[in-house]
């Protein structure tokens, strides 16, 4: 009995299925968030407290 | 409230420009403070390394993980510049708008890394290894604002130091555990026994220094 033919569009055994990660984000979007303000501080005192050492949560104030 | 809404073990004394142990009323010594800069680094890398293979899981689109990782680099730089000031008072527009340009270098690297990813030219294991060089580099705003700050005029005449560890400008491109020291004649670069390049190197056999575009 032969063997049941494999379809033509599918890849070779050894071949890595390509990942579709979509598109990356505009360079000018990520600029834009690079300036930091007030709020962005605010964020990265929670931060410094959320990862630091037990001894120094909350020194940033 | 949480304890560390009451009190804080250290407080920064702003005449030296250095942490001090309340309990103790010691300076926290520099190994101290690198300790816990590594500390920092090790959980942005978490973070980072995460979100990495996340992505290559099919579990978050590549938009995505490039704004995850800019907020994660924007929070880690900012807070590592903030805790060289000794915290949020200290932290005015012109240490804000340093961050914020270095935060933009960093940037236009994660919009290339992100490129190569969406083209298909950069495995999972390369990205790995990539995006901790992006952890290992968010120490560099706290050495950066630490440097500043250190100004003598009597270290006038001194080379100027216009690179810090971990900003890449070196051949091993923060790989190190290079740290600077003040010392009485000036800025020091010191070295990490046995992991040093020639680049690193060169930095702690040309000094002192006093502080210069960093």
């Amino acid at each position: 009995m032969p063997s049941p033919q494999q379809p033509d569009s599918a890849p070779e055994p050894e071949e890595e299925q390509k990942l579709d990660f979509g598109k990356p984000v505009d360079l000018k979007r990520l600029l834009a968030l690079a300036k930091p303000d007030q709020r962005a501080l605010d964020s990265a005192i929670r931060w410094f407290d959320e990862n630091a050492s037990d001894s120094w949560k909350g020194a940033l104030g | 409230m949480g304890l560390t809404d009451l009190f804080t073990r250290y407080v920064f004394n702003g005449g030296s420009r250095r942490w001090l142990d309340a309990g103790t009323g010691q300076f926290v010594s520099e190994v101290g403070i690198a300790d816990e800069l590594a500390h920092l680094q090790a959980a942005s890398n978490r973070t980072l390394e995460q979100l990495t293979k996340q992505l290559y899981a099919g579990d978050i689109k590549l938009s995505d993980w490039q704004l995850a990782v800019a907020t994660e680099l924007k929070d880690a730089h900012l807070a590592q510049a903030a805790f060289a000031r000794g915290g949020r008072p200290n932290m005015g527009p012109q240490q804000l708008g340093r961050v914020g340009g270095n935060l933009a270098d960093e940037y236009r690297h994660l919009d290339k890394f992100a490129g190569g990813i969406a083209d298909g030219s950069v495995s999972e294991a390369q990205a790995l290894s990539r995006i901790n060089q992006y952890g290992d580099a968010t120490d560099q705003a706290y050495q950066r604002e630490w440097a500043i700050q250190r100004r003598r005029p009597e270290w006038e005449g001194l080379p100027t130091l216009n690179q810090v560890p971990r900003d890449g400008g070196t051949v091993c491109h923060g790989h190190c555990n290079c740290q600077l020291d003040e010392h009485e004649d000036g800025i020091h670069w010191v070295l990490y026994p046995g992991e040093s390049c020639d680049d690193c190197q060169g930095l702690a056999d040309h000094g002192p220094y006093q502080p210069g575009n960093v």
